[in-house]
């Protein structure tokens, strides 16, 4: 057995193995897409693209930005300053139900404006949101949920990874790409934030109000904060007035985060290495999860099993917008069994022509993907923010932050709906203000 | 487990010159003899072979890639299929020619200016010595592989060699003059990075996909590269300055893998060499025009005008003198490896002006 | 068993104070060059470096990370497996992965030993660069040998019950 027929095979034993066996995603992964290419190719040339692939992903400069975003996460989480924080919050929204998991959305949202990678969003936000939740007896599911979509949100709020690769595949601008995705972002911020509300409605458990405050003790809580503002604020002038790559903004604000826990004397030796070793563990997992999302990726398209589905959806004889949701679905399904940045590699350059003959916006499109392979980050079984959120906190298992994923995909399919409906206002209207 | 007469390395050096007409004798002279035994790429009755790329599909080779694939498959009709993986989706840039020598892919193109060190011979070809274009470079570095037959290909088969044009500065502020480069940093690949350094710049090795962000950003000021990218990947966006001097040059290779080489019926062998050269006379002026196609794009589009500068003659008689070092200390590395480098070094001079002088009557 | 857990903690454990003074080291070194720059003196090495010390963290730390059990594991079923079965599938479980980190240590190795056979050196700073290619290999054959341990431990023990 060959090409495409292979392709469906592996992921069939991907889906299996995963479910049956008692090994690390990331580890069934990089081993069925392995022994996949040993019998698509051979022994040989499985373990030359192991050996390489291995070490590309490892010592690749754009990784980099995942250790250094979870050390400041942990150095944060470890002085007790996301702890306060989330008092913060909590005196500020915790009053209504669910009020701390929609102060952790709009967190990840912010956090997202510094940072293009859903993953890296996932690995900072489950560090410092996750045991502040737990605090606050939030259910597993609603913590996982939120904190996995919201991760999301790191590639839909500019900077975005998913949109530079677009950019750079298709040749639009990068800039107008991040304008038009502005607006579809921040909808998808409030839809889930909404989303948060309409769950603990359903579930009032999940979210525990807690008591009324007033104005003066939400007052008086803000310099609680100030830490962890000039902190970000650090970050944000950093990155927004330049100078500095993704990776760099992390380092320097680590170590910036470093000095004033030193300072405020909150981080002494053990928690030191306490945050550190957290850090090693994490950025480990993180590091698995692409190696073997790329190795099961590179097995895929020598099947040739993705280009071979998409030429035949280009193929077929059908009205452009039948085209344009088949094309979606098959993102959508790319997005499930595969890393969904790895599946745009491989479609793209049979489906840009495609959206391009159809006369369909290219900026607009890159926007539409961006957002489908974004939640495909959240849709089970290939699920790599679930898997990180669920890797980084032990008493919330991989079916509860599925599950409380699950509760997230309206919002995605609404933000979609509207951007069908009325791409003039969500993103031409901001992308077209670029020159 | 098949060897044919004519696999032995002398043949494969055997290539059509350039003046020889596309319409190859060789070619109808072998029809299919099935007297070949059952090989693995011929046992179903059509040879698929899987061609590897590592940069995006709308760049220059990739573009050749499918080029070769229509060439090929025009010449052999139903017989042959070549399956092409652009982007990086099956190999990447470092590891196409160890993927190709495991029979992971049959054909892959990678630069050898990636993987300083190991591909001593074309990086005779890399050194900055002020190619005016691809044309010129590309038929140097084909007749030098011709001439030497380098020991560090001797696992592959080589189908084509060639160059991207000659590398400028693109920059989001002006650099007008060599002091300007002090401190500046830029994003460079290939020997690049040492031409940089000499002139007083700071080189940045990120990857591609990431310079329009750290552009934008300031994180490096531009990127030194062949000036084709300003439309395909639109650097025009970032980078509104050129300063046009002729750098160093980076330099590819297509290789096969041995076996699936071997393997081939004698006919389809001969016209795969018989495309050698012309595949790179085709590229190199396919790439050379499609920079002139990007600077008039750049004409056409809004916003401020792309502008150029060039050195003056004083400045690039200093460049010229900063840069020298480094042929000197590659003969020196190459004499160390048992290469012969001032004939090697004489071989490229006396092409390159043949070549300059040959493509610019035309 | 004892002895042989004590092993394998002093094993990964070494390994992973060398990842951890890397990650400070990558941190430092990038935090450095964001200084430097203001000042007008980037280092054109770093983002080389940075990389090198990034394979360094995430390859040093996979034997601790193992001991520690933290690798995600989709156990949505297989939690409710009674447990005698439950042991034999962990078992045979450690035992594959433990295969491939073994497979992956020899790969990467190999292919450390290509570039140090064929004199390849590094972008920008030209140096060799295989010792961290043999780093990356080390780190997984740590992997490998912590994944036997714990093999060994469910066969005759009935141990390596996740925590997750
Ligand atoms: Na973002
Ligand atoms: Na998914």
């Amino acid at each position: 057995m060959t090409g495409p027929a292979l392709g469906l095979l592996g992921i069939i034993v991907l889906l299996l193995a995963m479910f049956a066996l008692r090994v690390p995603a990331s580890f069934i992964m990089a081993i069925v897409g392995f022994i996949g290419i040993v019998f698509a190719s051979s022994w040989k040339s499985a373990m030359t693209l192991l050996g390489t692939d291995l070490w590309a992903t490892f010592s690749g400069y754009g990784f980099t930005v995942i250790p250094m975003f979870i050390l400041l996460g942990e150095f944060i989480f470890h002085a007790g300053l996301s702890d306060r924080l989330y008092r913060a919050a909590h005196i500020w929204f915790g009053h209504w139900r669910g009020g701390v998991a929609v102060s952790t959305v709009m967190a990840c949202s912010g956090f997202s404006a510094i940072c293009g990678s859903n993953t890296a969003t996932a690995a900072t936000m489950t560090a410092v949101a996750i045991p502040s939740m737990k605090k606050y007896k939030y259910h597993p599911c609603l913590m996982g949920g939120a904190v996995a979509a919201g991760s999301t949100l790191g590639v839909m709020i500019p900077p975005s990874i998913v949109l530079v690769v677009y950019g750079l595949y298709t040749g639009q601008s990068i800039s107008k790409l991040f304008f038009g995705t502005l607006i579809p972002g921040l909808v998808l911020t409030v839809l889930m934030m909404l989303t948060i509300l309409a769950i603990c409605t359903r579930h009032p458990e999940w979210g525990p109000k807690g008591e009324q405050t007033t104005w003066s003790q939400k007052i008086r809580a803000l310099p609680e904060v100030l830490d962890i503002l000039i902190l970000f604020a650090a970050i944000m002038i950093a990155l927004l007035s330049g100078v500095v790559t993704a990776t760099e903004a992390a380092a320097a604000s680590s170590f910036l985060g470093l000095i004033l826990c030193l300072i405020r004397r909150k981080l002494p030796w053990k928690k030191f290495k306490a945050a550190v070793e957290d850090t090693l563990r994490i950025s480990c997992m993180v590091f698995m999860i692409v190696a073997g999302a790329t190795i099961f990726g590179r097995f895929m398209a020598l099947t040739r099993l993705p280009s071979e589905s998409a030429q035949w959806i280009g193929g077929l004889a059908l009205p452009s917008w039948v085209v344009l949701v088949l094309m979606l679905v098959c993102y959508a399904i790319g997005g499930c069994i595969m890393d969904a940045l790895a599946f745009l590699l491989i479609s793209l350059p049979i489906f840009f022509e495609l959206v391009k003959q159809m006369g369909y916006d290219p900026v607009w499109f890159g926007v539409v993907i961006t957002l489908i392979t974004t939640m495909g980050a959240i849709t089970p079984p290939v699920a790599i923010c679930c898997f990180i959120v669920s890797g980084m906190s032990k008493d919330i298992s991989i079916g509860q932050v599925y599950k409380g994923s699950m509760y997230f995909l309206p919002a995605y399919i609404i933000t979609l709906i509207l951007l069908m409906l009325i791409p003039a206002y969500m993103v031409l209207m901001l992308a077209n203000l670029v020159r | 487990a098949t060897k044919t007469a004519d696999t032995a390395p002398a043949a494969e050096a055997k290539i059509t010159p350039a003046s020889k007409p596309d319409a190859s004798p060789a070619a109808p002279a072998a029809p299919a003899t099935p007297a070949t035994p059952a090989a693995k790429k011929v046992k179903t009755g059509k040879i698929v072979l899987k061609y590897a790329n590592f940069p995006p599909a709308s760049t220059f080779p990739c573009v050749q890639m499918e080029h070769w694939k229509t060439e090929l498959e025009n010449r052999l009709g139903s017989e042959v299929e070549v399956q092409t993986f652009p982007g990086g989706t099956l190999l990447g840039p470092k590891n196409m020619y160890d993927g190709v020598v495991s029979g992971l892919a049959d054909i892959g193109c990678f630069a050898m200016s990636y993987q300083p060190g190991r591909f001593p011979l074309s990086e005779s070809v890399d050194l900055p010595l002020g190619f005016s274009s691809s044309k010129v470079a590309s038929s140097v570095l084909f007749d030098l592989f011709e001439k030497y037959k380098p020991k560090e290909f001797e696992d592959v088969k080589i189908l084509t060699v060639f160059t991207c044009p000659p590398a400028n500065i693109m920059s989001s502020k002006p650099l007008q003059k060599l002091a300007d480069f002090k401190g500046m940093e830029l994003r460079v690949s290939g020997t690049g990075a040492d031409v940089l350094k000499r002139l007083g710049g700071v080189p940045v090795a990120m990857p591609q996909s990431e310079t329009p962000d750290a552009i934008q950003k300031g994180v490096v000021k531009g990127i030194i590269s062949s000036l084709e990218i300003l439309k395909d990947f639109n650097f025009f966006a970032y980078c509104r300055h050129v300063t046009k001097e002729d750098l160093n040059v980076i330099s590819f290779a297509v290789v096969m893998n041995k076996e699936t080489w071997d393997e081939l019926p004698n006919h389809v062998k001969a016209v795969i060499d018989d495309m050698s050269r012309a595949q790179m006379e085709w590229t190199a002026d396919y790439v050379d025009n499609h920079v002139l196609d990007a600077l008039e794009w750049c004409g056409t589009q809004d916003g401020e005008p792309l502008k150029i500068y060039e050195f003056t003659p004083a400045e690039k008689a200093e460049i010229k003198k900063l840069l020298q070092p480094m042929i000197d200390e590659y003969a020196k590395r190459i004499k160390e490896k048992g290469l012969p480098a001032e004939e090697i070094l004489a071989d490229v001079q006396a092409l390159k002006t043949k070549y300059e002088e040959q493509f610019k009557k035309e | 068993m004892n002895a042989l857990e004590k092993l394998n903690r002093i094993l990964t454990g070494v390994l992973a104070i060398f990842a951890g003074v890397s990650v400070i080291a990558l941190m430092l070194l990038a935090a450095g060059n964001v200084i430097m720059r203001l000042f007008g003196f980037p280092y054109s090495g770093t983002y080389e470096m940075v990389g090198f010390l990034g394979a360094i963290v995430a390859a040093f730390a996979l034997g601790y990370t193992q001991v520690k059990k933290e690798h995600v594991m989709v156990d949505l079923f297989s939690r409710k497996y009674p447990p005698l079965l439950k042991r034999f599938v962990d078992a045979a479980s450690y035992l594959l992965v433990m295969a491939f980190s073994s497979l992956a240590a020899y790969a990467i190795f190999e292919s450390g030993r290509v570039l140090k056979r064929k004199e390849e050196v590094s972008e920008t700073l030209k140096i060799i660069y295989y010792p961290f290619v043999y780093a990356v290999a080390l780190g997984f054959a740590v992997m490998a040998i912590s994944l036997l341990i714990d093999f060994l431990g469910t066969i005759f023990w009935g141990e390596g019950e996740d925590s997750s």
